[in-house]
């Protein structure tokens, strides 16, 4: 895997899907968090260490069933599972 | 279906990683959770931790007919217990496969891994550093 500076995201996909190349790099701030984000992951709903809670929180919102919900990962981590 | 190679901060740049958007539904309470899962042909099988599986509406997740919970060696060597559930993942709409899942207490609560056994036999999968792409494109059931 090669690394580089941040850009943009690739025009292609960016047209066609709402999925976001730069997502963990625009909210790595929240390292460590879970952040829950709209279906296109173009705005920021809510952030917490707490899963279940910030979850809840969202979900009883009703306004976003499509709530995609991801972990920002700490900065400068190599990891293998 | 193609999806970027995501951006994973290190220093001054990223490393990238195979990360794809999922929904993951029980279907025993309609519960569903949806957000990225990483594609890892080094699992033998999916991975998913216990407070994910909360949110689906499993309480216990020791609780399951399918088996008595497998073992796991992780790569240093420890082991670990995890139990399969089946669930219905979602890559995008028309897209749904029902796989079976193992979630275990013993990993970080953000850990959802696609493996070999459950979510490779599913779908054929080339990651593309080059063009910074992961494509997943489902087998037709047999």
């Amino acid at each position: 895997m090669r690394g580089g500076e941040s850009s943009g995201n690739v025009g292609m996909i960016k047209k066609k899907k709402p999925y976001q190349r730069d997502t963990y790099i625009k909210y790595r701030k929240f390292a460590n968090e879970w952040v829950a984000l709209t279906f296109d992951e173009s705005r920021l709903l809510g952030h917490s260490s707490d899963l279940l809670r910030l979850h809840s929180t969202i979900t009883k919102k009703e306004e976003y069933p499509d709530a995609r919900f991801i972990h920002i990962p700490p900065p400068n981590t190599n990891f293998v599972f | 279906m193609r999806y970027p190679l995501k951006k994973i901060p290190y220093g001054k740049g990223w490393l990238l990683s195979p990360y794809i958007p999922i929904k993951i539904t029980n279907p025993l309470t309609g519960d569903s959770f949806s957000t990225d899962a990483l594609v890892d042909s080094g699992a033998s099988r999916n991975l998913c931790s216990e407070k994910i599986a909360k949110i689906l509406g499993i309480d216990d997740i020791r609780d399951t007919e399918i088996s008595k919970g497998e073992a796991f060696t992780t790569i240093t060597g420890s082991k670990m217990k995890a139990y399969p559930h089946r669930v219905t993942i979602e890559l995008e709409k028309n897209c749904k496969r029902s796989i079976v899942v193992f979630f275990s207490s013993d990993i970080p609560e953000e850990v959802l891994i696609l493996g070999m056994h459950g979510f490779f036999d599913h779908f054929k999968v080339t990651i593309d550093t080059r063009h910074e792409v992961i494509v997943v494109t489902p087998f037709k059931p047999r």
